[in-house]
């Protein structure tokens, strides 16, 4: 089937199999590897990606390891790799660094991406509303208290015009 | 040793640009061209024969290669090897066990054949082809039941599925017991757990048919222990194999292992000749990669009326599952049967362990691997000593700590503890977690019918892995030295080669401080290279937080060869007597001259222009060291929870959690704190949400992250952290590794503070996982 | 974990869905969210030959409050209803139900409809729409109709739902006068299915006497409870501790939870009241202030 669809600003046109899911459309066709697999449940999310639907103003995180890569058809998807401009880190890749909220950093830019959700629909967040925000994010690492951090953390900074 | 601001510094991490970018190398990420993929065909059956794998229908489906089952690697393939075969009396007996068997299966989940596509998708197509039957028989999954006569056997080598009893005494264990005023009794369950990094096992083979040389890219958290056992079972020569870990995503003891999938996956890529690729499922995961815990204890203390504990006595069953793996035998002996002393003055020991087969995944190290279980043991029956006595948990524990002053401490079972003060750690918790003001508010609550618990866990574990001749004399096929390389480039750029493989632990960076530190050169100048076998001399890896205390100690020692040798260079250069010259900053000058010295830059270009080069002084500035520690490291600390327990549901809401938490010198205090934040959230997992469960036929429940409860950030409460310094007095740096002190102190904190909270019921033990519905039953049975 | 391969339709109509659907009946699955159906492909439990993708199809997503009924299509994500402010005091269980669902991404892209459709007997729609006494809109080829929620979850995973009808949307009617509700869901840890979960929803009169009450509970069946013996004890009374406690009595003598890893029957019973109790109170307590 064709797929034409949007990913970090790039128009990709692609010729795929409908059972092909998005996360591995992802990492394996296009080569953005940032994007991870690690479960087969949708649990812990650290395949997160954003997509706009065509009918939509705005990005939605989303589990691309449930979602198959022909419903992004006409959409824009954004991963990891575009977070960054011109080499520029984005302020939530920048708090993360800062806090320490990555040791392995695999479940990370699930997370990351996530956060970037998260914090357009929170932009003034306490903990809880993140330890929330994140819920559908597992990490085995960190115990999650520098991740919080550094979502807040974030948050003041992009929240400063 | 000088102590400048990068050691102890709070420095932001090297590795993560990368990382937080999406530009990390994972195993999975990598794909040569012309890479193929295998899937595996895994036995639904817990037991069973092999009848018959029929793979007609498989191989002939587009896209596919191969299909492999146990005949095609009959006498080509070696046997998983144990690497800690551990000395009893009568001796360990180790099953032989293939990576795809040929005719029975003992475990669920086991691999049973392999299919190789172009693509991973056609794999798991022609998996679901292959026709296979089976005839189940029996399945044993508990070891209490295994032990027993009558229980299907899994080998006929090893006759009621008990591959060792251990025994280890301390002390004079029936003195201790014949003076005792009380012996308090307790059943305890460490159970299963799931060590679930979250990223999958994976490994990628390249065969150079040319040279015969192969390359393998495995998520390992030891690659120079990967590639003596992969050549062992692949019997291809050690030095023709090279094993590369790149970026892994973590590991907590699982990756240590060295599984059959990785040795069948690099015998496959000499016979295409194409590169290999195998990436775990999650529920592959599960189901194969090695498990933790899951030891059934009994135990018995002795102690007098004044709160002094005189001895214990132990008989643990520990469960290894279908087969030996890398270092499952010494885990539930050694690394916990060395620390049952804990952190007090108890005088006498006697444990007894029977290593269990049983059919259901192997059982390896999990983070703290025998210490939790350890510290759970101690720490629990503290409490229950405690409350036996109408003693304040803290009080008892006061009553027979170690004093500071009597370090080096040797325990009854032998060993020493190098340094400690553990009633400052006590004092400091109690401190920070308002003790006192608690008590005060659980009496309040409490006639209000509010349930509220205050648990204490004072912990020291045995760490830094370790010295060689201790070690080996348990057993273990290798010492645990860990070696060094510190090379300075002629531009004065330098690079570190390290045989520890850190997989999120940060050595990147705190080895950076370290070299920055002894050599007075800025971190960015540092290069870490961790992780491969072609690079680096020879490691024994990371696990058993080794890869501080004696990676670090080995860098430390290789990083002082370098300014010893620098200044037999500048000697020469500037033409004056060694001893007259200092080494500050970074730079060698004479003493009383500033003016006149060499930056180690200088010194390192001069090495290599090496035309002023004292006698016997050889060209080049680098450096390698092997260093073989005299001792263990024992960190330690008291960690405080505090809980709140619904009455009427039984969920129990940690409301504070506190730790305290010595770890000698710090490197890098950002870094130690992540470390104790994600052990004690494994530790909490593990008291009161985590447990692999198997039905009695073997099938594992908890297949899956739906079922498997792995605590989210809305299940654990903001840690309160807080350290004191007592360094090693053997380590080089004086450090003692911090890596899994949370996972061994958190979970008796947690299961204490339950107790406590519904102590005034009569509640006097509930076992972990501590779930909603446990806490509900014993309220209810002890309200009656 | 790789599904089987299938046929991919993203039909832009109801109209062309459901010509699809009657040619390809039996063989096909429709996929709205996909959060409930691509994890049971992906484990290969179900392989359609033929996937029908509704999820552009914007007719069927709305979410419409009338005078008397509050109508909402079967795309609505969860995340919607989650952030829906109701006019009506008494729709306050959506919020509630859909905040308990998953987790954020999952809300992000799950459906109502799709939930509804997929009746797992831990899902948390299927109470809610028991206890609202939902009217469930069916749509294929022959025309409408409607199905009563207590009569359209039928099993495990099995509704009234013909296999060339689509779930076009719900109907809940609105009761008048001072209204409550609340969803509670007792789980183990956060995005986990139900332990137990209980819908409630409490009409009362000018003298605060209830004068109807809707009570359904998920989890502890192969299909949502309506507990009509519990719905009954209260009507014409007033709210207070006694009538309370024959409420969960009735609920443990009511139902036959099953036992899993999630709970044994024992505490599932137990608890279906505990929880059923602590949503009535919170009903009332939503409603005293006005």
């Amino acid at each position: 089937m064709k797929l034409k669809l949007k990913v970090n600003d790039y128009d990709v046109e692609s010729e795929v199999e409908p059972r092909l899911l998005l996360v591995d459309y992802i990492r394996e066709r296009l080569g953005l590897t940032g994007t991870h697999i690690g479960c087969d449940t949708s649990n812990c999310g650290a395949c997160t990606v954003l997509v706009k639907f065509p009918s939509s103003k705005r990005f939605v995180s989303l589990k691309s390891c449930t979602f198959f890569a022909v419903q992004a058809d006409g959409c824009e998807v954004k991963t990891i790799e575009g977070l960054s401009k011109e080499g520029k880190m984005h302020p939530i890749q920048r708090a993360f660094w800062e806090n320490h909220a990555l040791q392995c950093g695999y479940c990370t830019p699930g997370f990351i991406m996530q956060a970037y959700s998260f914090l357009e629909e929170h932009p003034s967040p306490i903990s809880e509303e993140i330890r929330r925000g994140i819920s559908g994010n597992l990490c085995r690492c960190t115990g999650y208290q520098n991740i919080v951090k550094a979502i807040l953390d974030a948050s003041k900074e992009m929240g400063v015009v | 040793m000088a102590i400048t601001a990068i050691f102890g510094a709070r420095v932001k991490r090297k590795e993560d640009p990368r990382l937080i970018t999406g530009h990390g190398t994972y195993v999975a990420d990598i794909t040569p061209p012309g890479t193929v993929y295998v899937s595996f065909l895994r036995s639904p059956y817990s037991h069973a024969l092999i009848k018959r794998v029929d793979a007609a229908k498989a191989s002939a489906l587009r896209g596919v290669l191969s299909v492999y089952t146990g005949i095609d690697f009959k006498g080509r393939i070696g046997a998983v090897p144990t690497g800690w075969p551990i000395t009893t009396d009568p001796p360990i007996k180790i099953p032989e066990y293939y990576p795809l068997p040929l005719d029975r299966v003992r475990y669920q989940g086991e691999p049973v054949a392999a299919v190789v596509a172009e693509d991973r998708y056609t794999a798991k197509d022609a998996v679901a082809m292959i026709e296979a039957e089976y005839e189940p028989l029996n399945a044993v999954v508990d070891q209490e039941e295994a032990v027993k006569s009558g229980a299907p056997q899994l080998y006929d080598s090893v006759p009621n599925n008990t591959s060792f009893v251990w025994h280890l005494q301390g002390g004079d264990i029936e003195a201790a017991f014949a003076k005792a005023d009380t012996i308090v009794k307790q059943r305890l369950v460490n159970q299963r757990l799931q060590p679930t990094p979250i990223e999958n096992r994976a490994v990628l083979a390249l065969y150079n048919q040319g040279t015969g040389d192969f390359t393998i890219y495995a998520t390992s958290q030891a690659p120079h222990i990967h590639r003596l056992l992969l050549s062992s079972m692949m019997k291809i020569p050690e030095h023709k194999i090279r094993v590369i870990a790149p970026d892994v995503g973590g590991g907590f003891g699982s990756k240590i292992t060295v599984y059959g999938t990785d040795a069948i996956v690099g015998l496959i890529a000499q016979d295409l000749k194409r590169p290999v690729k195998y990436v775990e499922e999650r529920s592959e995961n599960f189901l194969s990669t090695t498990h933790g815990r899951d030891h059934i204890q009994y135990v018995e203390l002795a102690a007098k009326k004044d709160g002094r504990m005189l001895g214990v006595r132990v008989t643990s069953y520990a469960n290894l599952g279908a087969y030996l793996s890398t270092a499952s035998p010494g885990v539930p002996t050694y690394l916990f049967g060395l620390m049952l002393s804990g952190a007090y003055k108890i005088s006498a020991v006697d444990c007894k362990v029977y290593g269990v087969l049983t059919n259901t995944a192997p059982v390896d190290a999990y983070r703290g691997a025998g210490r939790p279980e350890a510290t759970y043991l101690v720490e629990r029956m503290t409490d229950l000593l405690a409350r036996e006595f109408g003693m304040d948990p803290a009080e008892i524990r006061r009553v027979n700590f170690i004093r500071k002053e009597e370090f080096p401490y040797t325990v009854c079972v032998g060993i020493q503890y190098d340094s400690g003060d553990y009633i400052n750690t006590l004092e400091k918790a109690l401190e920070l977690a308002d003790y006192k003001g608690l008590r005060e508010q659980q009496k309040r609550l409490r006639e209000n019918g509010k349930l509220i618990g205050i648990g204490i866990s004072s912990y020291v574990e045995m760490c830094g892995l370790g010295p060689s001749r201790a070690v080996r004399g348990t057993g273990f096929a290798l010492g645990l030295y860990e070696s060094a390389v510190v090379r300075v480039h002629p531009t004065g750029k330098v690079t570190v080669l390290t045989g520890t493989s850190p997989h999120g632990q940060g050595e990147e960076t705190t080895f950076a401080q370290i070299v920055a530190e002894e050599l007075g050169v800025s971190i960015d100048d540092v290069e870490v290279v961790h992780g491969d076998t072609g690079a680096i001399p020879w490691g024994m890896g990371t696990y058993g937080s080794r890869t501080t205390p004696v990676g670090g100690g080995a860098l430390a020692l290789a990083a002082r060869r370098i300014v010893e040798k620098g200044k037999k260079i500048a000697s020469g250069v500037l033409e004056v007597a060694e001893t007259d010259l200092v080494f500050e900053r970074g730079r060698f000058h004479v003493k009383g001259a500033p003016s006149k010295g060499l930056t180690i830059q200088e010194v390192a270009l001069s090495s290599y222009q090496s035309d002023r080069l004292p006698q016997g002084v050889e060209p080049g500035l680098e450096s390698t060291v092997f260093y073989d520690p005299s001792n263990f490291t024992f960190p330690f600390g008291t960690h405080v929870c505090v809980v709140e327990i619904d009455r009427e549901t039984g969920v129990v809401r940690i409301v504070k959690y506190v730790a305290v938490d010595d770890c000698g010198r710090q490197i890098n205090p950002l870094i130690v704190e992540g470390q104790v934040h994600g052990g004690i959230a494994q530790g909490i997992g593990q008291a009161l949400y985590e447990q692999s469960v198997y039905d009695e036929n073997g099938t594992l429940l908890t297949s899956t992250l739906q079922d498997y409860a792995l605590p989210t950030a809305m299940e654990l409460p903001e840690f309160l952290t807080a350290s004191t310094v007592t360094p090693s007095p053997h380590n080089p740096l004086g450090v003692k590794g911090v890596g899994e002190t949370g996972t061994i102190a958190a979970p008796p904190a947690v299961v204490n503070a339950v107790v406590d909270a519904l102590s005034h019921f009569g509640v006097k033990h509930i076992d972990m996982p501590i779930t909603p519905e446990k806490v509900w039953r014993a309220i209810r049975e002890h309200s009656r | 974990m790789i599904p089987m391969g299938f046929e991919y339709f993203r039909p832009q109509t109801l109209d062309d869905a459901l010509n699809l659907l009657s040619e390809y009946e039996g063989e096909a699955k429709i996929l709205a969210g996909g959060q409930s159906l691509i994890p049971l492909l992906k484990l290969r439990l179900l392989s359609p030959k033929y996937l029908i993708d509704i999820g552009r199809i914007q007719s069927l997503s709305y979410i419409r409050e009338k005078q008397h009924s509050l109508e909402v299509g079967c795309l609505v994500r969860h995340r919607e209803l989650e952030a829906f402010e109701a006019k009506n005091v008494g729709l306050q269980m959506l919020a509630d139900a859909a905040s308990s669902i998953g987790d954020p991404q999952i809300r992000n892209i799950g459906t109502f409809g799709g939930s509804l459709a997929h009746a797992d007997p831990s899902a948390d729609w299927t109470a809610v729409t028991l206890t609202l006494n939902a009217r469930i809109k069916l749509i294929s080829l022959s025309g409408e109709r409607e199905v009563m929620a207590e009569d359209f979850f039928t099993g495990s995973f099995s509704t009234a739902l013909r296999p060339d009808e689509i779930l076009a949307g719900v109907e809940i009617p609105l009761r008048k006068g001072r209204v409550s509700s609340c969803y509670q869901k007792l789980k183990r840890k956060a995005g986990d299915f139900a332990t137990v979960g209980s819908a409630v929803l409490i009409t009362f009169d000018q003298s605060g006497t209830c004068s109807e009450a809707g009570i359904a509970l998920t989890s502890v069946a192969d299909r949502p409870v309506k507990v009509r013996k519990a719905e009954e004890l209260l009507k014409g009374r007033k709210i207070e501790d006694g009538i309370i406690n024959e409420v969960c009595d009735v609920i443990k003598e009511s139902i036959n939870p099953p036992s899993d890893i999630r709970g044994s029957s024992e505490y599932r019973r137990e608890m279906a009241a505990v929880i059923t109790k602590r949503a009535i109170f919170t009903a009332i307590g939503r409603i005293s202030g006005g």
